[in-house]
């Protein structure tokens, strides 16, 4: 083997996250359908041996491929990077992803909560989401929505109820849309994530402002921010906040 | 015996480069840059002093012809700016059209490739650095005792951005060849991406610079609304005054 070629796979703090260290220095998911890339994105393919009694040698070797998540393009792999304490999604959690776009980063999240998880992406614009669509065609756990998140009844016969919603609408008004949608299909004590674009909402004010009226909105919607983390170097005046939903005061003492 | 010494292998003698901390004076001068630097300036000194001499020594009631040939038009020797060919204004304007392309393309292919560096370059170990990313951490009265705090706390304690060893099967050991390749790997990866970051940069002021320049062929009056930029490299700023269009 070269030696210089050699990269190691490691996990997360976050569960189903990797990191890639190498050549390379990258976050990473597991791909849900290898050999297949969806937005150009590099893949790096790591063989590991699994004990097995039915072969021969008693080891069986697996080729498991991950996908490079570029945090340039993603608002919730840059909160990873900066050290976000918590992410909520997990493998198995069913995700409600308001924004989704092209779907590069509902991608992402799909390959996080796996098979036995669901990503609900809802995005309004057909031109955004005839990409979406066809990168669900190949992900099962990915259900593309192409409706108005301001109109949460619209979908309502499509989804459950879910552990998290992220959203990333860009939108003056996305508190309300993401208190809206959590009213209709947030589990309570579930978890929100939103991603804040300062200059959308109000550009007039420093973005540090910006983010304090948003959080003082989500509180006043029954949401308990926990945290919050810029996206400096990856986005310029960005935040991430996480929190719960309808925690209860006894429920959060425990 | 003198001759075996010829068989015997010698010491490879590297040439000294500079010292990583004296790098902003240049590469590290030889003898032989020493001598042509110090040719070079004894041949300008004797020039000046043959000069200085020749001045000295001359006689001011001497005629030359240049006392009636040469004269001065905005403030440069006539003789001397004839006798360069010059260019037209579109002559010139083409030029500069060109080479804005070139130095255009320089720059998209820079950011192509720094596009690609940081897709995979990720600084992994940003939550460690300081002043990185704000995290701000929020904790209400009523829960003092709550997850939260025991989650900040127990993040601070666990560093943010690590590695999960917890549920590892056996932490594997890491083997230290393969960290320390690694590191040095991707340090230099890291430079790479720094460097064109800084050259794309560079570009994008030349090109702004070339784009005034261009501008400044053009007619109209005009005038200076900012001044270059002696730091960053940041071109002057010009305003046309309005010309009215029949
Ligand atoms: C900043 S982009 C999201 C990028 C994506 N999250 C990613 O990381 O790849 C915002 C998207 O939200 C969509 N959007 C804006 N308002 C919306 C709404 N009310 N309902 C659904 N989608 C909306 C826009 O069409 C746009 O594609």
């Amino acid at each position: 083997m070269k030696g210089g070629a050699k990269t190691l796979v490691e996990p997360h703090r976050h569960l189903g996250v990797f990191v890639a260290r190498g050549k390379e220095d990258a976050l990473c998911t597991r791909n849900l359908v290898p050999g297949e890339s969806v937005y150009g994105e590099k893949r790096i393919s790591v063989e590991v041996e699994k004990p097995d009694e039915n072969a021969p040698s008693g080891v069986l070797k697996e080729k498991i491929e991950y996908r490079v998540w570029n945090p340039f393009r993603s608002k919730i792999a840059a909160a990873i990077l900066g050290g976000i304490g918590e992410i909520y999604m997990k493998p198995g959690s069913k995700v409600l992803y308001l924004g989704a776009a092209s779907g590069t980063t509902v991608s992402h999240v799909a390959d996080l909560v796996g098979p036995d998880g669901a990503v609900y992406a809802v995005e309004f614009s057909h031109r955004s989401g005839r990409d979406l669509v066809n990168m669900a065609k190949k992900r099962p756990n990915v259900i593309p929505i192409i409706e108005d998140a301001r109109h949460p009844t619209k979908y309502r016969m499509l989804l459950p109820m879910v552990d998290v919603i992220f959203s990333d609408v860009a939108q003056p008004d996305q508190a309300r849309i993401v208190a809206y949608n959590a009213q209709f299909f947030l589990k309570t004590g579930g978890a929100f994530m939103i991603s804040i674009k300062a200059s959308c909402i109000d550009s007039t004010i420093e973005p540090a402002l910006v983010f304090a009226k948003e959080v003082k909105k989500l509180q006043d919607e029954k949401f308990k921010p926990r945290e919050q983390i810029t996206l400096e170097p990856f986005e310029r005046d960005h935040a991430v906040v996480v929190g719960n939903f309808r925690v209860s005061k006894k429920a959060s003492t425990q | 015996m003198s001759s075996w010494k010829k068989v015997e292998p010698r010491r490879m003698h590297k040439e000294r480069a500079q010292p990583e901390r004296r790098q902003r004076l240049g590469l590290l001068e030889k003898k032989k840059d020493y001598k042509l630097r110090a040719r070079d300036f004894h041949k300008k000194e004797d020039e000046l002093k043959r000069l200085r001499e020749k001045a000295a020594l001359r006689n001011p009631d001497e005629f030359y012809h240049g006392m009636i040939s040469a004269g001065t038009r905005t403030a440069r020797r006539r003789d001397v700016a004839d006798a360069i060919p010059a260019r037209t204004q579109e002559e010139h304007a083409l030029v500069l059209h060109h080479d804005a392309n070139y130095v255009s393309m320089k720059r998209s292919v820079e950011a192509a490739k720094i596009d690609r560096l940081k897709s995979q370059m990720h600084f992994t170990a940003l939550a460690q650095v300081s002043g990185g990313p704000r995290r701000t951490i929020f904790v209400s009265d009523d829960d003092e005792r709550s997850d939260i705090a025991a989650g900040a706390s127990h993040d601070a304690k666990r560093l943010p951005g690590e590695l999960q060893t917890k549920d590892r099967s056996p932490a594997k050991p890491v083997d230290p060849a393969f960290e320390a390749q690694r590191l040095s790997e991707q340090t230099k990866v890291y430079k790479e991406l720094a460097g064109r970051v800084e050259r794309e940069e560079k570009l994008h002021r030349l090109l702004l610079t070339m784009e005034t320049e261009r501008n400044l062929m053009s007619k109209g009056k005009r005038q200076r609304v900012k001044d270059r930029d002696e730091y960053t490299g940041e071109p002057a700023v010009y305003k046309w005054r309005q010309k009215r269009k029949r």
